[in-house]
C-alpha cells in the first residue's frame, strides 16, 4: 500500500497533522579527546537514557581468545577507581540507576537509565568504569567464573542455544562465529594483561560515543561529560576493524547440523546466509526483502505460509543484521518434532522461490508501506531512538540515517530489488542449524533426503 | 513528581502472549453474542476539558507533564486517554476483564481464554473477512499483538496516527461480532499446541512456573496454566470458544486505552460513535471466586531435566494488586531482589558465588497470588544450599528493619523502572489498562509513589513477616538429568 492510501486515511479523521510526526532533533558535537556526543532532549519524562559506546567489540577478539572484549568490559564494571563490585553496585542502586554491559561484534557499550536529577552521579560512576578500571586479579578470576556459569545457564534456552550454534555454522572460526561472551575454552586463555590492553587501545576519544536521550539539554550533557570524561585520551582510534580483513566464507550447499539436546518435543530451526554491511547500497533493499519474506508482521511470506495457512508453527521469521561488516540473513522457525522436517522443507522451498522469482509489485508495495510505518512506530520512545542512532553511527551510516530510513525504504524500486535478489540471495548455499533431539530428528531428515551429504550432530554442550 | 512502581513485567504472568496473531480457516458459522454491528449513536454529553457527546469523564490524573483521563460510555465501556503531542504513534489497547480464572477447569476447558484471544483475529459477521484485521493495520505500518493472563486479556495495536479511525472500527466490530468456523478453531488450536510446546514443555522456566502455581493453590483458578492443559487444548470445540466469547466479551468488561499522538476530542468522538451503539449485553457479574492465600504450608517437588545444575523456583504468598499491603510488599521485593546490590543477588551471586542468576517477580493478580523467585545454581551447588541462604536473608529482613538509606535506594530504583516502563506510548497504554482491569482503577498505579513514600522500615518488616515468615512456600527443583550438579 502506498503512502497515498495512508494519507487518505488521515483525511477528516484527526487533526494532529501528518501520518508520522517529525523526528525530534538530535544534537551532535565533539566531546573530550575527540569523542562524539549525541543528545536528543525530550522533557516528557524525568528520565535519561545513556549509552557510552566504544567502537570496538567482540569482532576485535583475537582468535582463540574470543570473549576478551566482553570480559574486559564486565570486569571493569565490577571494579574501578578503587571501588569494589559491591561498592559500585551500591552506588548505582542508591541512585536507582543501572549501567549494563552490552557487547556485540562492532561495539562495547555501557548503557542505562537514570532519573534526570542523578545523571551527573551516573556519569561519575561511568567515568570510573571506562577511564579507571582496576582489573584486580581476584575480580578478573571471579568475573571469568561468572561468565562461564552464565554460558552454562544459557544452555537452558533452546533459542539462545540455536543462535549460538547457527552463528558458528555460518561464520565458522571468524569472530562473528562466537558469542560475545566467548566460549569455555577461549575464556581460559584470556589474561589480565589482555583486558588492560583492550581498554588502553580502544577506550580513546575518537573511538568513543557518549549519547543521551531524555530530560537533559545538549549543553548540560556536554558540560557533565567534560567534567567527568576530561581525561579521555586523545590517542588515535585503533586500526581498521579486523573483521574486514577476515572475510567469512559463504556456505556451499545446505550445511545442516543438529544440536543434540535430550527430551525435546520441538525443534528450533535456524537457516541463513551471509549478507552485506549496513553501509552497502544493497542494505536497504535487502531490508525490504527480508521484511516481505519474514519480518515483523503476519503478512510476511514465512508467517503466512507456515503459520497462517498450515498451522505448522507458532512463529516464522527472517531478520537482517545491521553490522559494520558482513551481517547475516537469518530465518528462524520452531515446530514440533513430528512437523520439523516438513516445516524446514517448506521454509527452504519458499526461500528458493524468493531467489528464483523475487517478489511481485503488490508485495513490494505492501512491504515498503509496512516497514516504513513500523519503523516510525518503533521509534516512539527516546531510548529506542537513541539506541538506533548509536547503532547506525557505529555501523558507518551517515548521520540522519535512522530518521531518513522510512523514506529510503519507500524509494526502493522493483528493478533494484530484482538486482539485489540476483546478487545477494543464495538460497542453495545455507547454514542450517536445528536444536532438537537427534535420535528422533536425524532419521526424519535422512528419510526426507533434504541434503545428500552428511548431517552433523553436535552435543549441545560442545562449546 | 510522584514515582509509582514498576509495573511488574509480563515475564511469567502472561503464560500465553500471542505474538502476531491471525486466523486461517474457512468460517462455517458465527458466534454473534449481541447481534448488531456497532454504529454511531449519541449518548449524554458531560463536562471536562473536552466536551464529547456520548462520553462522560469520570476521573483524571497527572502522568508527568501529561494527563490521563478516564471516560465512560452509556453501555459501560471505559476509555482512558493519554494524549502526547511529542509521540510519533498511537498505542491502542483493549483490555478485557476476562482471563483463565473464568474457565471451567472441571469441565476440561482450560486454555479457552487464550484460544479465544488468538481467534479474535478472525473475521466478523457483516464486517471484515479473515486476515483483514492484520492486512489493514500492516498496510500502513501498524501491528497487532495480544496477551492473556489469569485475570485479563489485552489486545495491543501500535499504529501510526492516520490509522486510528480504521482501528477503532475494527476493534469495536470484533468486540461483539466475531464470526468463527470449526476450521478456524482447529487451525488456531494447532498453533496454540506449538506455542505450548515452546513456552511450557521445552522451556524449563515455563514448566517450573506451572508446577509452582499448581501445587501452591488448592481450589483457586490460578492453579491451572493460562495457556491451558494440553489435553484440554486438543479437545476444544468451536462451541466452547463461542460460548466463552459470548459470555465474557462485552463493553462493561473492557477498557480501551489510547496513548500517543492524537487529538483527544476527535478521538473520543470517534470512539463514542463506533462503540456507542454496541449493546451493553447481560449483567456484568462475574462468578464469585473465593480468594485463596496460597500456599498454606510448604509444598515441594522435584523433576529431572537437561539443566546444567540445579535450578529452582519458589513461590511465596503475595497480596493482590489492589491490596493495602501491596506497596510494602513491592518495596520488600525490591530490597530483596530488585538490583545487583539487593540482598538475594548479593548473597547468592557475589558473596558466595552459589548462583549465576536470581530473578524475582510479584505477580500482578486480582486475588492473592505468588511472589516467585527462580535461581540457577552453579555447577556443584545443590539447591538446598542456595535456599538456606535465601531463608537467612528473609529472616534478617523480618528481624532487623532496613536502614533509611537502603529504603531510599529501593524507592529510587522503583521510580526509574516506573518511568522507563512508561516512556513509550505502548508502555503507558499497557500499564494503565492492566491496572484498570486488575486493580479496578488506573490511579492505583499512579498513586504508588506516594504510598512508597509513606512506608517505614517497620512496615516492610511486618509485611515480610506476615507473608514470608510462616515458612509456607511452593518449591520445585529441576535437577540435572542422570547426574549430580
Amino acid at each position: 500500500m502506498s503512502m497515498v492510501r495512508i494519507t487518505a486515511l488521515v483525511t477528516g479523521l484527526l487533526v494532529c497533522g501528518s501520518a508520522f510526526a517529525q523526528a525530534p532533533e538530535v544534537q551532535r558535537r565533539g566531546g573530550p579527546g575527540g569523542s562524539l556526543l549525541m543528545v536528543e532532549t525530550n522533557r516528557a519524562l524525568p528520565l535519561v537514557h545513556v549509552i557510552i559506546a566504544v567502537r570496538s567489540g567482540s569482532g576485535w577478539d583475537p582468535h582463540k581468545k574470543e570473549g576478551l572484549a566482553h570480559l574486559a568490559a564486565t570486569t571493569a564494571r565490577r571494579g574501578a577507581g578503587g571501588q569494589s563490585r559491591a561498592k559500585l553496585d551500591a552506588r548505582l542502586d542508591a541512585l536507582g540507576a543501572n549501567l549494563d554491559v552490552v557487547v556485540d561484534p562492532d561495539s562495547t557499550r555501557f548503557e542505562g537509565d537514570v532519573l534526570a536529577q542523578h545523571l551527573d552521579q551516573l556519569l561519575d560512576i561511568a567515568a570510573d568504569v571506562l577511564l579507571r578500571p582496576d582489573f584486580a586479579p581476584d575480580e578478573v578470576m571471579r568475573t571469568r567464573r561468572d561468565v562461564l556459569a552464565q554460558i552454562d545457564e544459557a544452555d537452558n534456552d533452546d533459542v539462545a542455544l540455536g543462535t549460538r550454534y547457527f552463528d558458528r555454522n555460518l561464520y565458522g572460526d571468524h569472530p562473528c562465529g562466537y558469542p560475545a561472551e566467548g566460549a569455555r575454552a577461549s575464556l581460559a586463555r584470556v589474561r589480565r594483561e589482555d583486558l588492560r590492553a583492550f581498554f588502553a587501545q580502544h577506550v580513546v576519544g575518537p573511538n568513543v560515543i557518549l549519547a543521551a536521550g531524555g530530560d537533559v539539554s545538549a549543553d548540560d550533557f556536554a558540560a557533565a561529560v567534560a567534567r567527568h570524561f576530561g581525561a579521555l585520551p586523545a590517542r588515535p582510534a585503533p586500526g581498521p576493524n579486523p573483521l574486514a580483513l577476515r572475510e567469512p566464507q559463504q556456505p556451499h550447499g545446505w550445511r545442516i547440523q543438529i544440536v543434540d539436546k535430550p527430551d525435546r518435543e520441538q525443534a528450533q530451526i535456524f537457516f541463513g546466509q551471509l549478507a552485506v554491511p549496513a553501509k552497502d547500497p544493497d542494505y536497504v533493499p535487502l531490508l525490504v526483502l527480508a521484511t516481505s519474506f519474514g519480518g515483523r508482521g503476519m503478512r510476511a511470506t514465512l508467517m503466512d505460509e507456515i503459520r497462517t495457512k498450515r498451522s505448522l508453527a507458532y512463529g516464522a521469521y527472517m531478520t537482517l543484521s545491521e553490522r559494520l561488516e558482513r551481517g547475516a540473513l537469518t530465518g528462524w522457525v520452531q515446530a514440533a518434532t513430528a512437523k520439523a522436517v516438513p516445516t524446514l522443507k517448506l521454509a527452504l522451498k519458499l526461500y528458493v522461490g524468493l531467489m528464483e522469482k523475487g517478489i511481485d509489485a503488490d508485495r513490494l508495495s505492501f512491504a515498503k508501506s509496512f516497514l516504513a510505518g513500523a519503523l516510525a512506530t518503533e521509534m516512539d520512545d527516546p531510548a529506542h531512538r537513541l539506541d538506533a542512532r548509536v547503532t547506525s553511527e557505529i555501523a558507518g551510516l551517515p548521520p540522519g540515517f535512522v530518521d531518513d530510513l522510512p523514506a529510503r525504504v519507500q524509494a526502493v524500486t522493483a528493478d533494484q530489488l530484482r538486482a539485489v535478489v540476483a546478487r545477494r540471495i543464495h538460497a542453495r548455499d545455507l547454514a542450517i542449524t536445528i536444536v532438537g533431539t537427534a535420535a528422533t530428528l536425524r532419521p526424519r531428515l535422512i528419510d526426507a533426503k533434504i541434503q545428500p551429504s552428511a548431517i552433523d550432530v553436535i552435543p549441545y554442550q560442545t562449546f | 513528581m510522584g514515582f509509582p512502581p514498576r509495573p511488574p513485567t509480563a515475564r511469567r504472568l502472561v503464560a500465553a502472549a500471542g505474538l502476531f496473531l491471525s486466523l486461517c480457516s474457512p468460517w462455517l458459522g458465527g458466534c454473534l453474542p449481541h447481534g448488531t454491528a456497532p454504529a454511531a449513536g449519541p449518548t449524554p454529553a458531560t463536562a471536562g476539558p473536552v466536551d464529547v457527546p456520548g462520553a462522560s469523564q469520570i476521573a483524571s490524573a497527572p502522568l508527568g507533564p501529561l494527563v490521563a483521563r478516564k471516560w465512560r460510555l452509556a453501555n459501560g465501556l471505559n476509555i482512558i486517554t493519554v494524549p502526547d503531542p511529542g509521540a510519533r504513534s498511537i498505542s491502542y489497547v483493549t483490555a478485557f476483564r476476562v482471563g483463565s480464572r473464568d474457565e471451567n477447569a472441571a469441565g476440561g476447558q482450560t486454555g479457552l481464554a487464550h484460544l479465544c484471544e488468538h481467534l479474535m483475529f478472525a473475521g466478523t459477521r457483516g464486517g471484515y473477512p479473515k486476515g483483514e484485521f492484520d492486512r489493514r493495520l500492516e498496510s500502513a505500518g501498524g501491528s497487532a499483538n495480544a496477551m492473556t493472563s489469569y485475570d485479563f486479556t489485552s489486545y495491543v495495536d501500535d499504529i501510526p496516527p492516520g490509522l486510528l479511525a480504521d482501528t477503532v472500527h475494527l476493534e469495536a466490530d470484533r468486540m461483539v461480532n466475531l464470526e468463527l468456523g470449526q476450521g478456524d478453531v482447529t487451525a488456531e488450536r494447532d498453533i496454540v499446541i506449538e506455542e505450548r510446546l515452546q513456552e511450557a514443555q521445552d522451556d524449563i522456566d515455563g514448566e517450573l512456573e506451572e508446577l509452582v502455581w499448581a501445587q501452591a493453590f488448592r481450589a483457586h483458578p490460578y492453579r491451572w496454566p493460562v495457556i491451558g492443559r494440553m489435553a484440554d487444548i486438543k479437545a476444544v470445540t468451536k462451541d466452547n470458544v463461542c460460548n466463552f466469547y459470548q459470555a465474557h466479551y462485552r463493553p462493561g468488561r473492557a477498557v480501551v486505552v489510547l496513548a500517543g499522538r492524537f487529538d483527544e476530542a476527535s478521538a473520543l468522538t470517534l470512539l463514542a460513535s463506533a462503540y456507542g451503539a454496541v449493546p451493553a449485553g447481560k449483567s456484568d457479574d462475574a462468578p464469585a471466586i473465593a480468594p485463596e492465600r496460597a500456599p498454606e504450608h510448604e509444598v515441594r517437588s522435584a523433576i529431572e531435566r537437561p539443566v546444567p545444575a540445579e535450578r529452582f523456583m519458589i513461590g511465596y504468598p503475595a497480596p493482590g494488586l489492589a491490596d493495602a499491603d501491596r506497596p510494602a510488599y513491592e518495596l520488600m521485593d525490591e530490597l530483596l531482589a530488585g538490583g545487583p546490590s539487593a540482598r538475594l543477588p548479593r548473597a547468592l551471586m557475589v558473596d558466595r558465588e552459589l548462583a549465576s542468576s536470581v530473578d524475582a517477580e510479584v505477580a500482578q493478580t486480582r486475588d492473592p497470588g505468588l511472589w516467585t523467585i527462580v535461581v540457577q545454581t552453579r555447577k556443584g551447588t545443590p539447591a538446598t544450599a542456595a535456599e538456606e541462604i535465601m531463608q537467612q536473608e528473609i529472616a534478617r529482613l523480618i528481624a532487623q528493619p532496613v536502614s533509611a538509606e537502603e529504603l531510599d535506594g529501593a524507592r529510587n530504583r522503583l521510580a526509574t523502572a516506573f518511568w522507563r516502563d512508561l516512556s513509550s506510548s505502548q508502555g503507558r497504554a499497557d500499564a494503565l489498562g492492566r491496572y484498570e482491569v486488575i486493580a479496578g482503577d488506573f490511579r492505583t498505579l499512579l498513586d504508588r509513589g506516594a504510598a512508597y513514600a509513606r512506608l517505614t522500615p517497620d512496615e516492610v518488616s511486618r509485611v515480610a513477616r506476615q507473608y514470608l515468615g510462616s515458612g509456607a512456600r511452593s518449591v520445585v527443583v529441576a535437577k540435572p538429568k542422570g547426574g549430580a550438579p
